[in-house]
């Protein structure tokens, strides 16, 4: 091998060994690879697992759930779960339907996630005071949480699945560093609820 | 005649004490309402420098909890205001910003050490490959004498 030879080889080991000095501020500066952002939301039913979810109310029966999800934003992030009663009369729960704005939720959870990590809250409620006249149910409380919340709704009679619905919705939103708010994320998940007076 | 002026004398008042009353209430409602409101901009504003130091490349993890014990007070302050119960929903607005205050200097100082590790891992990148290319500049021109020597 000649001189100039030699001298690409030596270049060549240089750069290596710079490149391999340089390497903690590559890693910093790097861009990180593109991957689908996203959030996740669940409801498990009160075995902690995707079954035995309750369908049937019984008036002043308790009702337990765990509500779930997971955060796949590529960053720490602040969610709120809203928790809305929504009644045949006034809508129930349909895919064309995005959001709820106008709907005051009845109980909400705020939290903070990191990336990649799942978060999870258990949930009980129970309907109240059920009664029934000319093919409208009102319920005169609702508890969730062990909060009571006494303010009175209707739910119209279904003929066609034959009994009184209601849906509990499950909204899923995050905060907005940008606008400083929450935003709804557009997942939402549902309970479909047929009351009973016993 | 006396009985009929009697008694709208004890109307009027029964009308203005329950104005005056309705009135009172509704400024608590108001009152609450800013408190709570003051506790979301609070939480915002925590969660915003989180991020920043996340960004930063802290390590956060330790602030997310406390974060979410404030979140969940803060929830507890919005429930209790719709149920009605403007004192507990003011208790748990200002135990949401108590508990958030202690984290809000802490994910600031995790900027502070964030930004002063980037700077140092910059130096030293920096430095190594100055070093390296005099290292190797220095043993190529012992490399070349040698080698122009022997042939």
């Amino acid at each position: 091998m000649d001189i100039s030879g030699y001298r690409a080889l030596f270049l060549l080991v240089i750069l290596g060994f710079a490149l391999l000095a340089a390497s903690p501020l590559i890693g910093e500066i790097m861009p990180k690879k593109d991957t689908e952002l996203f959030s996740e939301i669940w409801i498990l039913g009160p075995d902690h697992n995707a079954s035995g979810y309750p369908s049937v109310i019984k008036d002043g029966a308790t009702n337990s759930i765990f509500i779930g999800g997971r955060n796949n934003m590529g960053e720490t992030s602040y969610y709120m779960v809203y928790v809305k009663l929504l009644n045949s009369t006034f809508l129930i729960r349909d895919e064309n339907i995005s959001t709820t704005d106008f709907l005051d939720p009845l109980y909400e959870f705020k939290f903070l996630v990191g990336d990649g990590d799942a978060w999870e809250f258990p949930v009980t409620f129970r309907f109240e005071d059920l009664s029934f006249a000319d093919d409208i149910l009102s319920v005169g409380n609702i508890n969730v949480n062990g909060i009571n919340f006494p303010n009175k709704v209707y739910t119209l009679f279904n003929s066609e699945k034959d009994g009184f619905f209601f849906d509990l919705s499950f909204e899923l939103w995050r905060y907005n560093i940008q606008n400083n708010v929450f935003e709804y994320d557009g997942r939402f998940v549902n309970l479909h609820l047929k009351l009973e007076i016993s | 005649m006396k009985f009929w002026s009697g008694f709208a004398f004890f109307l009027f008042f029964f009308l203005l004490s329950s104005f005056s009353i309705s009135g009172v209430l509704a400024a608590d409602k108001e009152d609450v309402a800013i408190v709570i409101s003051n506790a979301e901009s609070f939480m915002g504003e925590t969660f915003e420098s989180i991020l920043l130091a996340e960004q930063s490349g802290a390590d956060v993890s330790s602030l997310l909890d406390q974060m979410t014990v404030g979140g969940e007070y803060l929830s507890e302050a919005n429930v209790m205001y719709r149920a009605g119960a403007y004192e507990d929903a003011v208790l748990f607005a200002d135990l949401c910003i108590e508990t958030v205050n202690e984290i809000r200097a802490e994910s600031i100082e995790l900027i502070g050490t964030a930004e002063l590790n980037f700077n140092l891992t910059i130096f030293w990148s920096i430095l190594g490959v100055i070093l390296v290319s005099v290292v190797g500049y220095v043993c190529w021109r012992f490399f070349k004498k040698y080698f122009l020597e022997q042939s």
